[in-house]
């Protein structure tokens, strides 16, 4: 789903390669799952329908949209710190259940957010769409909170040694998304030069925004 | 948060507490092994939330819980494979039964 956003939101170049599960086991589970649940009457295929087309709906260039705002309008950038998820219902963002939440991680010059979920694959989907294959690898998921900086150098960046990371894992019902930097340079570009900076992996923490000489 | 039913949360954000070490790792639980007995500072709190240890055996009315972001320096969880100086950290969202102060 990713492959047509391209002119929108771009990947980081260099994308370590984690070895993916053995995933037959689970989608024999899902089906199994997805069968009974249909037998039972608890949920129809239209509704199975509507809540996959509802997530695919959701991609990158929606975060994207949201921090763009956050590094033209301080007020905004405020709001969106101190309430995540109030301040991205301003522009018509809303969690997909009452009692999820959202809080935005700002990046600072000393400190560097990095996103996982180590329990399973919790990511903020209304906001990013589906998480990438590697943030549901057991490689990902154990190596980001016991070796951040070998990840993140796996991803191609290589913060200065005083520059902290602060690693977020997602254990409950709040969903994390990162406040990149603003790269330098980009004064004069407008909200549309702006959001075609900011890939996913820097909403993650995985990378960093593009700089506008490469963006 | 709570002040409606005459109560606040046990811990504000800077206070030092020790996350519980539990055994029933078989059960539904949201407190990963790895950060159990270890020791961390209250970042804030998220308010409360239903309990999913509750939630995944269709206890659907147990009382909500206080849930706290918790920051942990990574030096104190893996001692042998980081630097004494580092500041890099980890934050964990634990509700509060799992957490004593210190």
């Amino acid at each position: 789903m990713y492959d047509n956003l391209e002119d929108h939101v771009s990947h980081s170049h260099q994308e370590p390669h984690f070895d993916s599960p053995d995933t037959s086991s689970f989608e024999k589970q899902v089906e199994g799952l997805k069968q009974t649940l249909l037998s039972k009457g608890l949920i129809t295929q239209v509704e199975l329908e509507e809540m996959i087309a509802e997530l695919d709906q959701r991609t990158p260039f929606d975060g994207a949209q949201i921090i763009a705002r956050a590094w033209t309008e301080r007020d905004f950038r405020n709001r969106l710190i101190a309430n995540g998820t109030k301040a991205v219902s301003e522009l018509g963002y809303h969690p997909p259940d009452d009692f999820q939440s959202l809080v935005v991680l700002a990046n600072t010059e000393f400190l560097h957010h990095l996103i996982v979920c180590t329990l399973c694959s919790c990511y903020p989907r209304w906001l990013l769409g589906r998480p990438p294959d590697w943030y549901k690898s057991i490689a990902y998921r154990s190596r980001a909170v016991s070796d951040p900086r070998g990840i993140l150098n796996e991803f191609g960046v290589t913060l200065d040694p005083n520059i902290s990371i602060r690693v977020v894992d997602s254990t409950a019902e709040v969903r994390y998304m990162v406040l990149p930097l603003r790269p330098s340079g980009t004064d004069n570009l407008n909200m549309k030069e702006l959001v075609g900076l900011i890939t996913r992996d820097s909403l993650i923490g995985v990378g960093l925004p593009h700089s506008p000489s490469v963006g | 948060m709570d002040n409606l039913l005459g109560h606040t949360e046990t811990y504000s954000a800077g206070d030092l507490v020790r996350v519980s070490y539990d055994s029933r790792i078989m059960e539904h639980v949201r407190t990963p092994l790895y950060i159990q007995g270890k020791c961390g500072t209250i970042v804030k709190s998220h308010g409360k939330f239903a309990n999913p240890e509750k939630l995944a055996y269709g206890l659907q009315s147990s009382p909500k819980v206080h849930l706290y972001m918790v920051e942990f320096y990574l030096v104190n969880i893996w001692t042998t494979a980081y630097a004494n100086d580092s500041h890099d950290s980890i934050c964990l969202d634990i509700f509060e039964h799992w957490l004593t102060s210190i």
